[in-house]
């Protein structure tokens, strides 16, 4: 059904997708879980930064990256020069692309997930003994886990589809961060690569499908379980 | 016994100030909406931090802002049943119930409340593996005061306990928390806006009006002495006394109790509490409200009533509103009395008269495990837990 080639793309793309929602989870929680219970000076502008790849056309977002992270970025550089890391167009910045796009999603899904759960909770867990970092994973945690599940779908299918940053900040180099949007965007510009653009364009659509019903499915499931 | 010692805390533009001391088993927290009852509470669990003063339970500091002391709620050992219940809905009723073990074990705190003795007091064994949004307002509180009493707390809390359950439900909870509290002999502190529901469980008052301590002392005192707080009306107030079982007449479905100075109470059993094969010698403690007493000079043989107790009054307690007659039978009875009958009974201190009831109006409030040794009411100081034998 699909090519070699074309096999590749998608496990690589996978692979991005899996490895990029597991570092997006925790920083989404965490974030998360700030926003909704924390009053603080600046809370606006942090919100405001994190959405910032929600809103930009994922081409600024990628340029962004390229001048913070890249070989003569201002991080980037002094990344180089003193540990000899490189995050421009290889493995790595597809993952942190990935990861930048797609944390606006997750920690709106994880915030809303928190906010719906009354405060009190901590205070009974407390009275039942219980430090605030035991309430944070035994009551907060999972009473926002379908939440927090749903953010990560959401995660997910925003990596699978990343297009504009990955180009910018990882290039589009096959085998090593050629992703299923990319190679769609490649074969479009080649006159009777049509039959191998619809296979993956049917391919991610369903995916993409798939993930939507799982988010609204656990939604759904975040009230009502958070519903006494 | 728990002890507020000149505590002020402020919340916005709220300022409150408790000073009280009780060292009663039950103490009953009244007052209207906001006046800081449960402030109060969270307060003495720690939830909330006083600017000032100094907050005492079982002779152990909580709190002290001269020391710098500030023991924190997970430290406390108090137990809090709230308001909401606050079940965890992710968890089941077994979970719940057993939440706190974990940090009981951390804490080396002594397990002296065990499970099992919670699951069968409370009546909680069909429960035990269902989520808490497939309970009902009762059970959802049955379950709440078990969580917190598996905390082996040292005080409990309860925060308006009767809010989510119905009228019958009501009288199903206090009968729990009277058995929780002989059985457990853990002191309770309960806020209730219901006064009929207090006075069923204690007598001994906290009252709290515009954030402080208005009133700390029994009922019947604060009625007695026409110290009455406008919140109070005695009307409301509810006589308790306890009767040990004695015998069941089948042809009238009566059961007679003996009361400590061994003069007989007829009950009928309108609330299905009491079960034929009960052990002589049980328990049972009633209530009943002043206007359901009448007053006769002379025990007549040709009434429905079946309850005709002596008694000599021994003071008339007259108010702008309300005329009382306190009855002493061997226990002191409140009964309200019109003007028209003063005069007609020509009622002064020291008059012999009969306390007429219907066996009807005795409110059966709870039947305990076990034959006591009975005081006579709530209205004297003396702890009313003398137990003799248990079953």
């Amino acid at each position: 059904m699909f090519s070699t080639y074309e096999i590749t793309v998608i496990l690589l793309t996978l692979k991005v997708a899996i490895i990029s929602t597991l570092f997006t989870l925790p920083l989404a929680i965490w974030l998360g879980w700030v926003l909704a219970t924390k009053n603080f000076f600046g809370k606006l502008l942090v919100e405001g930064i994190i959405s910032i790849p929600l809103v930009a056309p994922p081409v600024v977002t990628g340029y962004l990256l390229l001048i913070l992270l890249g070989k003569n970025g201002v991080l980037g550089q002094w990344l180089f020069q003193v540990f000899g890391i490189q995050f421009a167009f290889n493995f790595a910045a597809l993952i942190i692309a990935s990861v930048v796009v797609s944390l606006p999603l997750a920690v709106r899904s994880t915030k809303s997930a928190f906010e719906l759960i009354d405060p009190d909770y901590g205070k009974a867990s407390s009275s039942l003994g219980a430090s605030k970092i035991s309430t944070f994973f035994r009551v907060f945690l999972p009473m926002a886990f379908p939440g927090i599940l749903s953010g990560a779908v959401l995660a997910f299918a925003r990596s699978l589809g990343e297009f504009g940053a990955t180009i910018s900040f990882a290039g589009n180099i096959f085998g090593k961060t050629q992703t299923i949007a990319l190679m769609v965007y490649s074969n479009m510009q080649i006159p009777g690569k049509e039959i191998q653009v619809t296979r993956l364009v049917v391919f991610s659509v369903l995916i993409s499908l798939l993930a939507i019903i799982a988010s609204e499915y656990l939604n759904k499931k975040k009230k009502y379980l958070i519903r006494q | 016994m728990i002890e507020f010692r000149s505590i002020k805390y402020s919340s916005g533009n709220k300022q409150f100030d408790y000073s009280f001391k009780s060292s009663c088993s039950i103490t009953g927290i009244f007052g209207p909406s906001g006046a800081g009852k449960t402030t109060m509470f969270n307060l003495l669990s720690g939830l909330s931090t006083p600017d000032s003063g100094e907050i005492i339970l079982n002779r152990v500091t909580l709190y002290d802002n001269k020391k710098k002391l500030n023991i924190s709620a997970k430290n406390r050992n108090i137990g809090y049943v709230f308001q909401e219940n606050l079940l965890f809905p992710h968890l089941t009723v077994q979970k719940n119930l057993l939440f706190s073990s974990l940090y009981l074990k951390k804490n080396k705190r002594k397990q002296s409340i065990l499970l099992q003795d919670v699951i069968e007091l409370l009546d909680l064994n069909d429960l035990l593996y269902q989520m808490p949004r497939q309970l009902s307002g009762g059970e959802k509180q049955r379950v709440a005061i078990g969580r917190a009493l598996l905390s082996q707390p040292s005080l409990l809390l309860l925060d308006e306990p009767f809010s989510s359950v119905d009228c019958s439900k009501r009288k199903q909870i206090i009968s729990y928390l009277l058995k929780i509290n002989y059985h457990f002999n853990i002191p309770m502190l309960i806020i209730s806006h219901h006064l009929e529901d207090i006075l069923k469980l204690t007598h001994q008052i906290v009252l709290i009006e515009n954030g402080s301590v208005t009133a700390n002392d029994y009922v019947f005192n604060l009625i007695k002495n026409g110290e009455t707080p406008n919140l109070i009306n005695p009307k409301k107030y509810q006589n308790t006394l306890f009767g040990s079982f004695d015998s069941f007449d089948k042809n009238d479905s009566v059961f007679t109790l003996l009361t400590a100075n061994k003069s007989q109470i007829k009950v009928s059993n309108q609330s299905k509490l009491l079960s034929k094969d009960i052990v002589k010698g049980t328990k049972i403690q009633l209530c009943i409200k002043p206007d359901d007493i009448a007053l006769s000079l002379e025990y007549s043989e040709e009434i429905s009533l079946q309850n005709q107790i002596m008694g000599s009054v021994s003071q008339i307690i007259e108010n702008e509103t309300n005329l009382f007659c306190v009855v002493n039978c061997g226990f002191d009875l409140l009964v309200e009395v019109s003007q028209v009958t003063r005069e007609k009974l020509l009622l002064h201190k020291g008059q012999s008269v009969y306390c007429l009831i219907n066996a009807k109006y005795l409110d059966i409030v709870h039947v305990y495990n076990g034959v006591f040794e009975l005081s006579n009411a709530y209205s004297t100081n003396t702890n009313q837990k003398r137990l003799i034998t248990t079953n």
